[in-house]
């Protein structure tokens, strides 16, 4: 696990662009609503994230932060 | 749960407020506004920034940055910014206009301003539409377009063909920095942030007018899903607009 997107699901607006760039398709849509009402992103299998940030410069919301462990 | 230790690689820019945009989802603006905080931030300009917001949805520009904005009236931000360059010298000023504001009511100051070399950064936001006021028909809205106002689609006989502005402006002697890029992938998201800080990095050397015109998206106006305008860009609009550096003195 090298590291994982942090999201803020408050602030989502659900437009759904992190899904269309990650390149191993691990970001997808929530089942509930946030408090804004729309469905949020969501991060399902952090485990494969490769920490290339993607979804977090086209999100216009930003709504993405993106963490990676440090080794060791 | 075995613990780690973590740096950030991706954070929120101290030039970005935080606080959530009045922007639609999957707007491009939201987009651009990042990229120019970060550009504000990698220079360390942050406290002698002013931003001349434009009328049109980015009219709220100075709530979601963390700098000083300044308002301008439709289309005269190009004559406020040079007003403003002219008397603080020092600071780094950026007009962030959108296509009827640059294109339309705006053209003269826009063209006057490139044209006499002032010293600031244009970014132009082109999504083919007016979209504050409902989705009308803009300068550059594509030929056949749909919009509030052209509901058989744009006719070019009856309303013209939608404007180049990069092409107009390259015309001129005095820019020193043009380019058309767009935000509709990750790739090119990338290469628009490294034009705007060659725009920005311009001004901070005193070289002149740079001019930087985005492709961007309004998926509300254009009735599509926020991927699907994305799409668009990439298939209707960059044909139209091909996308590039027209000049880099």
């Amino acid at each position: 696990m090298r590291g994982k997107p942090i999201i803020d699901t408050d602030k989502c607006k659900g437009c759904e662009l992190c899904n269309g760039v990650c390149p191993v398709n691990i970001m997808s849509m929530s089942k509930t609503f946030n408090k804004q009402g729309v469905l949020y992103s969501v991060c399902i299998d952090e485990e494969k994230c490769t920490v290339c940030r993607a979804c977090a410069i086209i999100c216009p919301d930003m709504v993405i932060k993106v963490i990676k462990y440090e080794q060791g | 749960m075995e613990t780690k230790n973590f740096k950030y690689v991706y954070d929120k820019p101290e030039a970005l407020v935080d606080n959530v945009t009045h922007y639609c989802p999957g707007c491009g603006h939201g987009i651009v506004h990042k990229l120019l905080a970060e550009v504000m931030d990698e220079f360390d300009v942050r406290e002698k920034a002013i931003i001349v917001a434009p009328v049109g949805c980015s009219v709220l520009i100075y709530d979601y940055m963390n700098f000083d904005g300044c308002e301008a009236s439709h289309g005269r931000a190009p004559a406020v910014a040079t007003g403003l360059k002219r008397v603080h010298p020092d600071n780094i000023i950026v007009s962030y206009q959108g296509d009827g504001d640059l294109l339309a009511i705006g053209t003269g100051e826009t063209i006057h301003a490139a044209n006499r070399g002032e010293n600031f950064t244009t970014i132009f936001i082109n999504n083919a539409i007016y979209g504050m006021t409902g989705g009308q028909m803009a300068p550059t809205t594509m030929e056949n377009q749909i919009t509030a106002t052209t509901p058989y689609g744009r006719d070019p006989m009856d309303v013209g063909f939608p404007i180049r502005g990069c092409e107009i402006l390259n015309t001129l002697e005095a820019p020193v920095f043009i380019e058309r890029c767009s935000i509709h992938d990750f790739k090119n998201t990338l290469k628009t942030k490294k034009a705007i800080k060659k725009g920005i990095k311009n001004q901070i050397e005193g070289r002149g007018y740079s001019f930087i015109e985005v492709l961007s998206t309004c998926p509300t106006n254009w009735g599509m899903k926020p991927q699907e305008a994305a799409d668009w860009v990439k298939d209707t609009m960059v044909p139209y607009y091909p996308l590039g550096n027209f000049r880099d003195n």
